[in-house]
């Protein structure tokens, strides 16, 4: 047999190795396959794993921050938060929107149509009603509908209702300030609205949030107002009355305290409730104290007295002849309601003479008259820190016709807003100092640490004090003797101005002879006054006198007022008093 | 026998920093859990704190008081000389009259 067909012995060694380069060869590539595959998922896939397992373990919770509260000047809440119920749904998973529509409607009130419509569409998430009532909330959980559920947001509460309602205005459904203070510090209010990632296990509970500590949105400031609401309250209850017992067609009280420019109450009617602003027109939201400028009547004759003392062309004790009662202007007659023939001029302003008050006017001249009332602060804003301040009507003399000074004596052709003449009552009784009113005195973070604080501003001196506090007598006279009595306190010393103004009819452009404004401005104590004070009756029905309709409410207001913030009648009326007492053995007593 | 010991001895080593390490991380999470747990109670008590204080809120506003003091206790608005202001005793026993002092004021009621 040839050597090459003879068997041989398999040489194992060199098998074993064949067969270790195999293996070892499996496991390179093996190896080569999985360090590709590292390779590829570590290198270029890696921003996609990366995302993957970021959004498999982190969670992204947006932190809603919660609106500021606002607070009276005693820290009394006067606008809070509290989370109610939203309803959602998503379309996507529900299979039946006519029957879920129809639910839906039967409890939250909704229109069924509408809401099927929109549970139609292909959407993942649509909003059904927002801040529902907790009992409709508590509903529409208990139906259990698939696709349909509840979260929780921030609504504005306002505790008190009605009261102050024009000064805090309202937010809206996404809880922005729309009106009031609400609007004008809403970017203080809004608080800071934070999305923050939290880590997560495989069933989706928090494992632990970032920073090692659970974090929060951030809340908004609170806001503290310089209203009191005390003070608030008995202004709101004088007006309610005053309006009622009047039918008038409306009304406003302003109350600021004139040494600083601090308003302390502020009550227009009528009112709304912002709760439920829904349920009120636009024309009720409107601040008609700032908005709304009317004509003064005769309380504009506080600044053109101030303007005849300051420059010296009157004396309280000097003559004037007021004639026969009236006084031809330009085609016009102006007439007082009673004859006054000669009389001083302290008697002119306590019977609120027409005809002195014209004869004073063309004597000072345009200029200067234009002069003071800018001076006080008529035709300008007064800088309150509320939006939508109207500057009130006063056009300068070049646009004046010759009917135009004597009709700015008895407060025609100029408009003002009550919050003008407010300020402008309170710089004579703040020694001739105007001041910017304000109503916001400070601002404080969620944890009620001090941020801001207002401070009282000049704006500027249109009389001496020497002036102011001769117009103050003059305007204390007005009080005991003149137009103002029904104003008067016992024991304290009211300065204050009667006016009676006359409407412009819309129709015939003339003014009417039935629609009027009567309204008292003073202040209290005349000799170191604590409160300037505005009534304004719109169109009252029956005898629309300032000194009858608006100067009670006045008297009304201030005497609870005083008795709130503990200012003592002069030493006088307590003498009178106790004298009174003694010879009136069933008078009272002290207990 | 001495690097066997000092193998073991490693392990054991690196074992037990291991063991620190990853005990605390559970303890980490574990009170990570129990924060989100307060978390979540914290929500749901200011939540009813927000709800009480507005319903405080509501019981203490000035028209509710009066009315409900009108309804229920009868008491009303004081007539005219049914106020009288008496003056106050300082910390000395002296009578103050000073015109812009405070004032204690007293409430006189006939039968």
């Amino acid at each position: 047999m040839p050597p090459s067909f003879m068997r041989q012995a398999p040489d194992t060694h060199s098998v074993n190795a064949g067969r270790r380069a195999c293996l070892v060869l499996c496991f390179l590539v093996g190896f080569a396959v999985l360090l590709f595959r590292f390779f590829d998922l570590q290198v270029l896939q890696a921003d996609t794993m990366t995302e993957r397992a970021r959004r498999q373990h982190e969670k992204t919770v947006t932190l809603d921050s919660s609106r500021g509260a606002i607070f009276d000047r005693q820290g009394r809440p006067l606008a809070l938060n509290r989370d109610v119920s939203s309803v959602y749904a998503t379309p996507t998973a529900i299979d039946r929107p006519q029957r879920v529509a129809r639910q839906l409607a039967q409890v939250l009130g909704v229109p069924r149509k509408p809401l099927e419509k929109r549970l139609r569409t292909d959407r993942e998430f649509v909003w059904v009603k927002r801040k529902i009532p907790d009992a409709s909330g508590e509903r529409v959980r208990g139906l259990a509908l698939p696709g349909v559920d509840t979260l929780l947001e921030a609504r504005r509460f306002y505790p008190k209702g009605t009261l102050l309602a024009h000064v805090l205005g309202f937010a809206g459904i996404d809880s922005q300030g729309l009106e009031g203070v609400e609007n004008g510090y809403d970017k203080h209010l809004r608080g800071v609205v934070r999305r923050v990632v939290l880590h997560r296990d495989a069933l989706g509970h928090v494992i632990i949030p970032e920073e090692r500590q659970m974090p929060q949105g951030l809340s908004g400031h609170a806001i503290h107002l310089t209203i009191d609401e005390v003070i608030q309250y008995i202004a709101e209850q004088a007006l309610e009355r005053a309006v009622r017992d009047t039918r008038a067609r409306g009304g406003a009280i302003l109350v600021m305290d004139p040494s600083t420019g601090e308003i302390l109450a502020w009550t227009i009617r009528p009112t709304f409730d912002p709760n439920h602003i829904q349920r009120a027109s636009p024309e009720r939201w409107r601040n008609r104290a700032i908005t709304d400028p009317y004509e003064p009547g005769s309380t504009l004759k506080v600044f053109l007295s101030a303007a005849a003392l300051a420059l010296n062309h009157m004396q309280p004790n000097t003559l004037l002849y007021a004639g026969d009662g009236e006084v031809p202007i330009r085609g016009t007659v102006i007439r007082d309601h009673e004859t006054a023939g000669w009389v001083t001029f302290r008697e002119a302003v306590q019977q609120s003479s027409n005809v002195a008050f014209v004869k004073i006017s063309l004597a000072l001249g345009e200029k200067p008259v234009y002069r003071f009332l800018r001076a006080f602060g008529f035709g300008e804003k007064t800088g309150i820190d509320l939006p939508g301040e109207s500057i009130g009507i006063l056009r300068s003399p070049d646009q004046w016709s010759r009917r135009t000074l004597p009709s700015l004596a008895i407060g025609q052709e100029i408009a003002v807003t009550p919050l003008q003449l407010t300020t402008a009552m309170s710089a004579i009784a703040n020694q001739g100092w105007l001041m910017r009113p304000f109503l916001v005195r400070e601002i404080s973070d969620y944890q009620g640490r001090n941020v801001w604080r207002q401070s009282p501003r000049i704006r500027r001196r249109p009389i001496d004090a020497d002036t102011a506090h001769t117009v103050t007598d003059l305007l204390v006279n007005v009080v005991e003797n003149g137009t103002g009595r029904r104003a008067a306190i016992p024991g304290y010393r009211v300065a204050g101005k009667t006016g009676t103004a006359q409407k412009v009819d819309p129709e015939t452009g003339m003014y009417s002879s039935t629609k009027s404004i009567g309204s008292f401005v003073g202040f209290v104590p005349a000799e170191d006054p604590k409160f300037t004070v505005l009534v304004m009756i719109d169109e009252p029905q029956g005898p629309a006198w300032g000194g009858v309709v608006a100067a009670p409410v006045f008297r009304e207001v201030v005497e609870q007022a005083l008795r709130y913030v503990n200012v003592a009648p002069s030493r006088e009326h307590r003498m009178m008093t106790a004298s009174k007492q003694l010879s009136d053995p069933d008078g009272a007593r002290p207990n | 026998m001495k690097p066997v010991l000092w193998t073991v001895l490693l392990v054991v080593g690196l074992s037990g920093v291991l063991l620190v390490y990853v005990w605390g991380r559970v303890d980490v999470v574990r009170v990570g859990y129990e924060l989100d747990t307060l978390a979540k109670q914290k929500v749901v008590l200011e939540q009813e704190h927000d709800r009480l204080r507005i319903r405080l809120s509501q019981l203490l506003a000035l028209d509710r008081i009066a009315a409900e003091a009108n309804k229920k206790l009868k008491m009303t608005r004081p007539g005219p000389g049914q106020v009288v202001l008496v003056p106050v005793r300082t910390d000395n026993g002296m009578l103050r009259n000073g015109g812009a002092r405070p004032l204690r004021v007293a409430q006189h009621t006939r039968d």
